[in-house]
Formats: structure tokens, C-alpha cells, sequence
């Protein structure tokens, strides 16, 4: 049995260090760690690693840097001249050029190298230009899919969990900390949010229905902006309720407060979230799309997944609620919200941060598993999901397996280290069942 | 502790509520025409003779899947939409007049639109052309159906532009002209009478019994869950059909999977932190982070293959040429097709168990009780079998229990990758084809199945352990 150590007492700028401490103590978790940031800086240099052009080249007496005007070009700030538009750099006669180390993109095609193993004989001029670790369908090369892939993984990750942090964030912690009875409104605010609520939702989306389903069709991105207008709408409307709630406060009887049982529904909208099988509903919306993006799989798979952290949140909170600091806060005059947002939040965030661990490893996992089955990815998009999927189709090609498999694994190891390391640390109990050494 | 079971079987209609509306509304958004689609595609259709009995056909199927009633029993939206949008047969000019009635927020005029189209559609089908002419026919015709399709403001003025051309080319299609003009002066009206503000006041309407919600959820509820695009076949029977396969598959699993958790929880009792610990501890760790379909292609790729181990057939269920074989020789191939899918499911299901058994068995062994039965000079072994094991088992059963929907479900991803013709399968194959009823109606029962379970796990957990009850009042 270890030395129980006392749950650190989060001051301002405390997180970091009790951070980076758990992982430092946690067996691997230094590794773990470092891999991680190998990782994020592949995903970050993604283009510097793996690109089909040159980075510099001197051609025809002119220097170039077709990536850095790829970049441009594709911002629309600047166009290719005529004559290298659809030149293909590999070919040209470059009097020097600086490529990255793997000088192939993740959907470039050579088909004079389709689908051949990492150790195979491949046609090039030169063995700079092999495939590391071999070729998939119609000779994409899986290294560079990888480190492309890596960039989509990590995005998934992070913002899928972002955004199911935030709403479980936010709902646990009402219903943790407000619970049945602590929530008083007056008559006249209720009565108002009765009717302002379905007001909102007609002014937010209904009334602009066509508005968000023409900017669907468009593009991903102007659908995200006219969401935001919506919810900016939505938002409104309930302000301007609680405006309106003001003057009829003057009225004693809507002047008095009764209890909102929060907790009651806030639980019940957890519990419908959390059985609703998330995969089926995932694939079933998800194929619908005419247009898949990853963006879209990401919020998606965000939206569907905050019933743990917001159940977690909830627990966090009925057992800070109880602890003294918190009486004093409330005691010297502050209100509910300014306690729960100031002095409960920040004392329960740490658990959460363990599910939050756990939960970017399963987004990436649900992300390849989505893109093995080749569903909510769009075909320019290359991930670790889609070189797998490549491997269905020939099971002899063991590199399209293993290569894949491995990234995935080890980067959802290294996620549930971390977050192991954060468990241990936080629940010292649990420690001493799990001697992980 | 009735209180609480009452208080959790109520707790939970609203869930399922929720549940069959999340259903119904996935039912509902099928991409593409679902008449068409249950007519058999766009090329089955046109086989069918002529317009109007092509129209009947659609008509007739529209009524059967209950498509021509009111969506919902209360309706909630713009007042511009007319209490009888739903009477408009077909679906895509249905939408199309819907939103024609949001833009411009006079339904009269929309409808007055709406007719003169139709009457023109009608005329342009009742007309007789020189032989050797049709083709300027078809495409007035091809024309004035897009026109009924269409609420865009440029692509019905371009369509109506098109028409005027054509009527204009051929002096056969003069008799048209009248109709068109009465087309284009009802457009005209349509743009000068707006009314858009209409579409920004909400009204609430009210439908009754007789709407679509309520259909599907009789049918729903009496194991009609609509018919398959592809098969042709009863979603039912296609569940029917591929349930055995995916129960079989997973109640092998995780029957297994939670013998070898046990083990390893008894294990760690007696050997805590010893070499064998510490590796089933790291193996465990290791095998909840590999996806279960990278562990499946592994499999696959390695051990199914001729270059390396062919100690298993890739895929399905039988080997080719197995039906006449004697039974015994089936059966045996059968398993041989079944070992490595089961092995890899299970070898997810011990990840997913291991830790939780060991956690609870380990818990149990450091409580005050086990110390008191310790000092009482119970054997080691009688310890675990009377004190710490039948504790420790119920907040197993209400983890396994959870898990019951997973094996109803099969695993998506080891039955896509070895093709067995489970659930997990049937869904893949029915989201990549289309077909949207069988997707539907899986998607609905395992969530029933998952409120169940949920259910079924709070009950054995409430009767297995008597501290739930003080839980409940909190």
C-alpha cells in the first residue's frame, strides 16, 4: 500500500504542474508523454514531412516554394503560372531543390507502384523517392497517409471532446451543484422562459430552415456560421424574455420564487443521451449527408458523447457542494452562479480532465473505426482508418495493417496513460488496487 | 426498495419517448424519395407503363406507408404552411410547395400555382404529337415535372423560359400555349402578392390520432418495422434472421471473457503485484487500446493467410462445397469459421472486464469484514469463496448487464470484417446500400434494448444489493 497523498489544492496556475507531476509519477507516462508531443508535432509539420512538391527548387533559373504557393493558392491569394498549374515536380528537370522526406502526398497517385510492400522492388529514378512503408490503393503511400492522418486524428480528438466537454461540463455542473432546489425563480421568469423557449426555437431554426439547409448544401463552413447566427437567435429570444420578466417582477404573486428541479431534468436528458446506441445514430446521420466533412463528424461525434462527463460533472459537484469553502464563499455574499463558476468549477475540473483523456482516445478510436468502414470522411481526406479499410480488400498486404494498427494503437495508449496517470493521482485509493509498475 | 424500482420504471417512459421519437425522426430523414426507394428506384418506376398509372402506383404506396397523413399529432411551425401540406402526394413536390409557402407566405396563390402546373402537366400528357415529333413532347413534359419540383426563383424562370422556347419551335404545340399562359400569370400573381411576414409568426396546430407518428408507432410496436429496399424481405425477418448469428457470437464472448476476468481478479487476490500480476495488468491495459477491428485485420492478415499462419478460413460461415457434407463435418466446420471472431470479440470483452473484476475483487479484499473473517481463522480460500467473491459479483452483473446490448448488436466492426451475417453486418451493408428501413429499425431496437438493460441492471443491482435503496432517496 502507497503513501496516500493529499488531492493538491488547485491555486491559480497549479494545473499545469499537478499535471505534468501525475504523468511524471505514472510508470510510462513520461513516454507516453513525449510521444504525444512527437505526435502533435508531426500533426503541426504534417506538410514539411510528407509533400509532392519540392519546398524550394530552382527551375528554369527561377526559385520556387511550391509549397509555401500551394498554401497561397489554395487561401486564393495568389495562382499558379500556366505552365506549372498541373506540372508534376517529381518530373521536371530542377537544376536544386529541397524536398521534404517523404516526397509524396496522402491521395497522390502511382499507379506504376500500386499496392506494393515496403520491402518490394519499386520503379523510381532515385531511392529518395521510394515508399517508405509501401503503397496502398493505386500506389498512395501509406507514410505519407499517416502523417496526414495524424493531423485529422488529433483535430478529431480535440475538438470532438471540446465540444462534449463544454456541454457536460456545463450541465453537470448545474445539475451537480443546483441540484433540485437551489435554482429559485420567480414566477414571472418562468412563465416567460415557458413561452420564450419554443419562441426561440421557431426564430432560431424553423424561420430559418431554408437559410441553413441551402448554406448545408453550399459548404460545411457557412453551415457552422448560419448555426451561429441560429444559436446568437436562439440566445436572443431568451434574453429578451428575461428582459421583458422585469417589469412583471413588480407583480407580487409572479414576484415569488419557487425551486427549478434542474438535477431531475438535466439527469433525465443524460440518461436518454447516454442509451441512445451513439454508433448506429452516428453511421445513420453520417450517411445521410450527400456531402461528407470531417468537421461535421467531429461536432457530431462531440454532440453525442457528453452524457459521461456531464454524469461525472454531476458527482464532482454534489461533493464539492458540500465542503466548507464553499458555505464561505456563499457566506460572504456571493451569489450561486459566481460560487459554482469561480469556486466549485475549478476545485472539480481536475476528475473531469481524466475523462476528458479517456474520451479524446475514444473519438480518435470511433474516428478510425467510422473511416474503416469508409463512412463521414470525405475521399480527399486521408486518415489511419482509410489505409486500414485498404488492407479489407488484400489481405496479403500485412503493411496496411500493421502501420495503421500500430499509429492507432499506440497513440490511444499513450492518451490512456496519460489519463491513468491523472486517475492515480487523483483517486489514491484506486492506486493502491492497481499497482501499475 | 418497490419504491425505488417504481420510481426507476417510471423514470423511464419519458426515455423511451424519446427513444421512439429519435427513431421515428431517423425514419422520416431517409435520403432520397422513400416511395420511390419502396417502389424499387428511380428504374423499376419508369418501367411501369404510362404517367397515370405510374402516379396511382405512387399514390397507393404513399397511403400504405401512411406518408400522406400530418407528421406529428401537434405541429409547431410558420403560419404560411397550410393546415393541408400533407395532402400533396407526391414527396418532392410537397417540399417544394412548402417552401414556396415559406418565401412568399400566401398559400392561395402557391396553390393557385401549384394547379395551373398541374393542369398544364395534365394537358402536355393528353396531347397528341405527329408521329416522329415526340421528342420536343417529352421534353415539355420532363420540363413541367422538374417546374412542380423546383422552389427556386432562377430555376423556375429558367424552366419557364425553356418552355416558352420549345412551345415557340414547334408549331404542334401551339394547343399548349393557352395553359402556360395561365401558368405564367398564376407565377406573376404568386410574386406580386407576398405575404412573407406570415412565415415569422408561429402557430400551433393541432392533428389528432391519424398521423404518421402515431402509425409508425402501432406498427412499431407490433413488430412491423416496414419492408427492406434491397431484400424485398420484412425488416423483421431480416433481424430474425441475423440475431441468432450475432447472439451466439457475443454471449460465446463474453461468456468467455468474463471467466478469464474472474481468473484474473482470483489471480491478483493471491499474487498481488507479482510478475504474472503485473504482466495480465499491462496485457489488459494494452488490449483496451487497440480498436477492435485493427485486432480483427490483424488477425485476419496473419492468420488467415497462406503466406504466414493459415490456420483459419478468411470468412463467412461455411467452406465452399460444405452442404454435402455429413452433418458432423458441418458443425465442426462451422466452429472452425467461428473460433477466430469469438476470440477476437473476447479478447475485447476481457479487456473491457478484467479491470472492473479485479478492482471490485481487490476492493473486497481490503474491506474491515475481511480482515474481521481473516482474524476469525478462516482459510485464504474460504475468504474468497464466501466473503469476497459473492460480494464483489454485484457490481459485476450490473456492468455485464450493461454490455447486452453490445452482444445484441454484435460488433459492427468484427462481423464487417469477417462477413458473418450478423446484426453488426446487416447495418454496414444496409447503411452502405441505402436501406434505410433495416437501418432504422435496428437503430430502434437496440436502443430499446439499451433502456432495458439499463433497466434490467439497476433492478439486479437493487435486489443484489440493499444499499441502493438509501441511494435513491439521496
Amino acid at each position: 500500500m502507497k503513501r496516500v497523498e493529499a488531492i493538491p489544492v488547485l491555486e491559480r496556475g497549479t494545473l499545469g504542474r499537478w499535471l505534468m507531476h501525475s504523468i511524471h509519477r505514472q510508470p510510462g507516462g513520461k513516454w507516453a508523454f513525449r510521444f504525444l508531443v512527437f505526435l502533435v508535432s508531426i500533426a503541426v509539420l504534417a506538410d514539411f514531412l510528407a509533400y509532392p512538391k519540392p519546398l524550394w527548387a530552382v527551375y528554369k533559373g527561377e526559385t520556387h516554394f511550391p509549397m509555401a504557393k500551394d498554401w497561397f493558392v489554395g487561401m486564393g491569394w495568389s495562382s499558379w503560372q500556366a505552365d506549372l498549374v498541373h506540372a508534376d515536380w517529381k518530373t521536371l528537370d530542377l537544376e536544386s531543390a529541397v524536398w521534404a522526406p517523404v516526397r509524396w502526398g496522402p491521395n497522390e497517385l502511382d499507379t506504376g507502384n500500386g499496392k506494393i510492400g515496403p520491402f518490394d522492388e519499386q520503379s523510381h529514378p532515385n531511392w529518395k523517392f521510394r515508399h517508405f512503408l509501401g503503397t496502398h490503393t493505386n500506389g498512395k503511400d501509406v507514410l505519407s497517409g499517416l502523417i496526414h492522418g495524424t493531423r485529422i486524428s488529433l483535430t478529431i480528438g480535440i475538438v470532438a471532446v471540446g465540444i462534449a466537454g463544454l456541454i457536460g461540463i456545463l450541465l453537470g455542473s448545474i445539475a451537480g451543484f443546483f441540484g433540485d432546489h437551489r435554482l429559485q425563480l420567480t414566477r414571472a421568469y418562468k412563465f416567460m422562459m415557458l413561452f420564450c423557449i419554443p419562441l426561440a426555437f421557431f426564430y432560431a431554426f424553423q424561420a430559418r430552415h431554408y437559410i441553413l439547409r441551402d448554406s448545408l448544401q453550399l459548404h460545411a463552413g457557412s453551415f457552422g456560421l448560419e448555426m451561429m447566427v441560429s444559436l446568437a437567435v436562439f440566445v436572443g429570444v431568451l434574453a429578451l424574455g428575461r428582459i421583458m420578466a422585469f417589469p412583471l417582477e413588480r407583480i407580487p404573486y409572479l414576484a415569488r420564487k419557487s425551486p427549478v428541479a434542474v438535477d431531475l431534468w438535466i439527469s433525465r436528458l443524460t440518461e436518454i443521451v447516454s442509451s441512445v446506441p451513439a454508433l448506429l445514430l452516428l453511421l445513420s446521420i453520417l450517411v445521410m449527408t450527400k456531402r461528407p466533412s470531417i468537421y461535421f463528424t467531429m461536432t457530431l461525434i462531440g454532440l453525442i458523447s457528453w452524457a459521461g462527463i456531464a454524469q461525472l460533472m454531476r458527482a464532482e459537484m454534489l461533493r464539492v457542494r458540500k465542503l466548507d469553502y464553499i458555505t464561505a464563499a456563499e457566506g460572504i455574499g456571493l451569489t450561486t452562479w459566481q460560487t459554482m463558476l469561480r469556486h466549485a468549477l475549478p476545485n472539480s475540473i481536475s476528475s473531469v480532465l481524466v475523462v476528458v483523456a479517456f474520451g479524446i482516445a475514444g473519438a480518435i478510436t470511433l474516428e478510425s473505426g467510422l473511416s474503416f468502414l469508409g463512412i463521414g470522411v470525405p475521399d480527399d481526406t486521408m486518415t489511419w482508418g482509410k489505409i486500414l479499410q485498404a488492407a479489407r480488400f488484400d489481405i496479403r498486404a500485412w503493411w496496411l495493417t500493421l502501420f495503421p494498427g500500430l499509429f492507432i494503437f499506440l497513440t490511444v495508449t499513450s492518451i490512456n496513460l496519460v489519463g491513468e496517470a491523472l486517475r492515480t493521482s487523483l483517486d489514491p485509493k484506486w492506486e493502491s488496487v492497481y499497482p501499475f509498475e | 426498495m418497490w419504491t425505488y424500482l417504481l420510481r426507476r420504471v417510471l423514470l423511464m417512459i419519458p426515455a423511451l419517448g424519446v427513444m421512439m421519437v429519435i427513431s421515428f425522426v431517423l425514419s422520416r430523414a431517409s435520403p432520397g424519395d422513400p416511395v420511390l426507394m419502396q417502389m424499387g428506384g428511380r428504374e423499376e418506376v419508369t418501367r411501369i407503363g404510362d404517367r397515370k398509372s405510374r402516379d396511382e402506383e405512387y399514390a397507393r404506396i404513399s397511403k400504405e406507408m401512411g406518408l400522406d397523413l400530418p407528421t406529428f399529432y401537434v405541429e409547431f411551425g410558420a403560419m404560411s404552411y397550410p393546415d393541408t401540406l400533407h395532402k400533396i402526394v407526391h414527396l418532392p413536390t410537397r417540399e417544394a410547395m412548402a417552401e414556396l409557402a415559406f418565401r412568399h407566405g400566401n398559400w392561395p396563390a402557391v396553390d393557385a400555382y401549384l394547379r395551373s402546373m398541374q393542369n398544364f402537366l395534365d394537358q402536355s400528357y393528353s396531347h397528341q404529337q405527329p408521329i416522329g415529333r415526340n421528342e420536343e413532347l417529352n421534353e415539355v413534359r420532363t420540363t413541367a415535372r422538374l417546374l412542380t419540383q423546383t422552389a427556386q426563383e432562377q430555376e423556375i424562370d429558367y424552366q419557364l423560359a425553356r418552355l416558352d422556347s420549345i412551345l415557340d419551335l414547334d408549331t404542334n404545340l401551339r394547343s399548349l400555349a393557352p395553359p402556360l399562359e395561365t401558368l405564367k400569370s398564376s407565377r406573376k400573381k404568386l410574386l406580386t402578392s407576398r405575404q412573407p411576414w406570415k412565415s415569422y409568426i408561429p402557430t400551433l396546430r393541432f392533428h389528432g390520432f391519424d398521423n404518421q407518428f402515431h402509425h409508425w408507432f402501432v406498427r412499431f410496436i407490433q413488430f412491423d418495422w416496414g419492408k427492406s429496399y434491397q431484400s424485398r424481405r420484412s425488416v423483421k425477418q431480416e433481424v430474425m434472421a441475423a440475431l441468432p448469428w450475432s447472439l451466439l457470437l457475443g454471449a460465446t464472448a463474453y461468456l468467455i471473457s468474463f471467466l478469464v476476468a474472474l481468473g484474473i481478479g482470483l489471480y491478483a487476490i493471491r499474487n498481488l503485484g507479482g510478475r504474472g500480476d503485473r504482466w495480465s495488468t499491462l496485457v489488459v491495459f494494452g488490449l483496451h487500446s487497440i480498436p477492435s477491428f485493427v485486432v480483427s485485420m490483424l488477425a485476419i492478415t496473419f492468420l488467415c493467410n497462406p503466406e504466414y499462419f493459415h490456420w483459419f478460413p478468411v470468412s463467412g460461415l461455411r467452406s465452399d462445397g460444405s452442404e454435402s457434407w455429413p452433418w458432423t463435418y458441418r458443425l465442426l466446420d462451422l466452429l472452425h469459421h467461428l473460433t477466430l471472431p469469438t476470440l477476437v470479440f473476447a479478447l475485447h470483452g476481457i479487456a473491457v472486464l478484467s479491470r472492473q473484476t479485479r478492482g471490485s475483487l481487490l476492493n473486497n479484499m481490503s474491506m474491515d469484514y475481511i480482515r474481521t473473517a481473516r482474524a476469525k481463522g478462516l482459510s485464504e480460500k474460504g475468504l474468497i469463496a464466501q466473503h469476497a467473491l459473492p460480494n464483489s459479483l454485484p457490481p459485476l452483473i450490473h456492468h455485464v448487464s450493461q454490455h447486452i446490448p453490445g452482444i445484441l448488436m454484435g460488433s459492427v466492426f468484427i462481423e464487417t470484417v469477417f462477413s458473418l451475417p450478423g446484426m453488426g453486418n446487416l447495418v454496414v451493408e444496409a447503411l452502405h446500400t441505402g436501406d434505410h428501413p433495416v437501418v432504422v429499425g435496428v437503430f430502434a431496437l437496440v436502443g430499446l434494448a439499451t433502456l432495458f438493460a439499463n433497466l434490467l441492471a439497476d433492478v439486479l443491482y437493487a435486489f443484489t444489493d440493499p444499499r441502493v435503496e438509501l441511494q435513491s432517496t439521496r
